[in-house]
């Protein structure tokens, strides 16, 4: 496990402030990488540590190299995760919201990092996020979970286009925008206890779109699209003539 | 008359000398001025370490100013007694940003909602449990959640609770510090609507300040960017959105991400050189002013 951990696939956590070890310079940290892989000797290692400061844009990485976490921003301790995490030229790597804890400057800035760094090396990347902001600029693909099941998946472009699960179509809906100062379209309630689940699809109780069915069975996939899949009975052929249109829940989403 | 007026007020934090170090003397707020109109909501927006905490903080005495002023209804709040200022403090109100640190974890939500009324010492015992039950009513908290303990509440229903404690004592004017950063997303609507759902029934004044650019755009009236302690432009929303004249604005209003795919990208990166610290606030158009 070891030999694909760290080597094969990399995590770049949530929190910089935490992930790093404040004891420890962060060259030291990066090198530590490299060394237990066996990338690097002893006697290169701090060189390419340097090398790799300076792929993730740390300016005079020289110095910085022997800094420690606390005498680095927030923007830069994320930098320096991310020249971890792409210290053995891995081909996945996991980001576990990678920008939440930072500012919205320097989370485009990380973003565009991640990006830059995704098509150099040719990684793939799992951006794990709950702003959809984030996923619209920066993923491909994208899965939504809800109370541990992944409700649906899809391209990118589509998903937000023409969302197949009610549970998506509600976060979408519920972003700012549109005219300043309306009311927005809010998800009632409130998620539930993974323990406690609802019978049937977990997210029935707040769906404007139940109806019979949902309340039976956990819903399997079913196709939303050319290359999308929604968890969710309305798109189940047996329903297709019984229900109503489920994109009609956005028009008759009135105000309380 | 504006509500809240805020002229000049500066706030410096100073490190004490060490054993090693020379004190220094840090600006939070340096030189900061707007005022407040009845019944707006005036946003404050910056990222962390620009003092926009810390400049609301200073309107109620949370935090004592270094010097400025801060009139409220035209009376110089910084120039209270105690007294007067705790009077003065049940017409203006905060509510904080952190749901799970800012409520008691050993007090019922009741009993925190209560606590406003039993220090201004307000009506009877049966009179103030009527007082709490009708706030629960209007923050959309239900009677069974009275005798719950915070840890009992998701996010968003604490944020309810510090609501309808802030709003126990009737008061005209709410500090709002980033109050749905810390709530998923779904939740956050649910917040934002209510704010905004109250703001309409009881007439309240909003300072809300914030993080969220597109949160800020869709609720307030007028704005204010905060850069390093000084406010660098200020207007009313629409027009600071569609034209931003300061380097920091137009980086900060770039870096938002779209929830569109297809949304045109066009980043602009702050470059720390094109920002003149000493520029003073310049009338661009009507009300919008910036420091360039």
């Amino acid at each position: 496990m070891q030999r694909v951990r760290g080597a094969e696939s990399a995590l770049i956590f949530q929190e910089p402030m935490t992930a790093l070890n404040p004891v420890f310079r962060v060259g030291d940290q990066i090198a530590e990488t490299l060394l237990v892989h066996g990338r690097a000797t002893h006697r290169d290692a701090k060189a390419r540590a340097i090398e790799l400061l300076r792929a993730v844009r740390i300016t005079d990485p020289e110095s910085h190299v022997a800094d420690y976490p606390h005498q680095l921003s927030g923007g830069m301790r994320q930098r320096v995760l991310i020249a971890m995490a792409l210290a053995c030229q891995p081909s996945l790597v996991i980001a576990d919201e990678p920008t939440t804890a930072l500012d919205v400057t320097i989370q485009a800035e990380i973003l565009d990092l991640l990006r830059e760094m995704k098509s150099a090396l040719g990684l793939s990347l799992l951006l794990i996020t709950h702003d959809l902001g984030v996923i619209a600029e920066t993923a491909d693909r994208v899965a939504v979970m809800y109370a541990g099941r992944i409700v649906e998946t899809g391209p990118v472009r589509e998903l937000f286009r023409n969302p197949g699960h009610p549970y998506t179509r509600g976060l979408l809906a519920s972003m700012p925008g549109g005219r300043p100062g309306q009311r927005l379209r809010a998800i009632e309630g409130s998620v539930p206890m993974l323990g406690d689940l609802p019978p049937g699809c977990a997210f029935n109780p707040r769906c404007p779109d139940r109806f019979d069915a949902c309340t039976t069975a956990p819903p399997p996939d079913f196709p939303a699209g050319p290359a999308q899949l929604a968890k969710c009975y309305l798109h189940d052929p047996r329903f297709a003539s019984a229900i109503r249109n489920p994109q009609s829940a956005l028009a008759t989403d009135a105000p309380r | 008359m504006p509500l809240v007026d805020v002229v000049h007020l500066v706030k410096h934090f100073t490190r004490d000398a060490g054993l090693f170090r020379a004190g220094t003397r840090v600006a939070a707020v340096d030189d900061v001025s707007f005022s407040i109109e009845e019944g707006e909501t005036f946003g404050l927006v910056g990222e962390s370490g620009s003092g926009k905490t810390t400049t609301g903080r200073c309107l109620l005495r949370l935090i004592e100013p270094s010097s400025g002023a801060v009139r409220f209804r035209g009376e110089d709040v910084l120039g209270f007694s105690k007294r007067r200022l705790r009077e003065a403090r049940r017409d203006m109100q905060i509510v904080f940003q952190d749901p799970y640190s800012s409520l008691n974890p050993r007090m019922r939500a009741c009993d925190i909602v209560e606590e406003p009324l039993i220090i201004h010492k307000l009506g009877t015992r049966a009179e103030r449990h009527a007082r709490v039950a009708e706030l629960f009513d209007l923050v959309g908290l239900s009677p069974v959640h009275l005798d719950r303990y915070p840890r009992q509440f998701s996010g968003g229903q604490r944020q309810r609770i510090g609501l309808a404690r802030a709003l126990a004592l009737n008061p005209s004017f709410v500090i709002l510090d980033e109050p749905v950063s810390a709530l998923d997303v779904s939740v956050q609507a649910q917040v934002v609507n209510l704010l905004m759902d109250l703001q309409a029934q009881l007439h309240l004044t909003y300072l809300f300040i914030a993080h969220d650019l597109r949160l800020v755009e869709h609720i307030c009236s007028r704005v204010a960017v905060m850069f390093l302690g000084k406010i660098v432009e200020m207007g009313p929303t629409a027009a600071l959105f569609a034209a931003p004249q300061h380097p920091y604005t137009k980086a900060l209003l770039s870096a938002i991400p779209v929830p569109d795919p297809d949304a045109p990208r066009h980043r602009v990166i702050l470059d720390p050189a094109s920002v003149n610290r000493d520029a003073a606030l310049k009338e661009i158009s009507a009300g919008h002013f910036a420091a360039i």
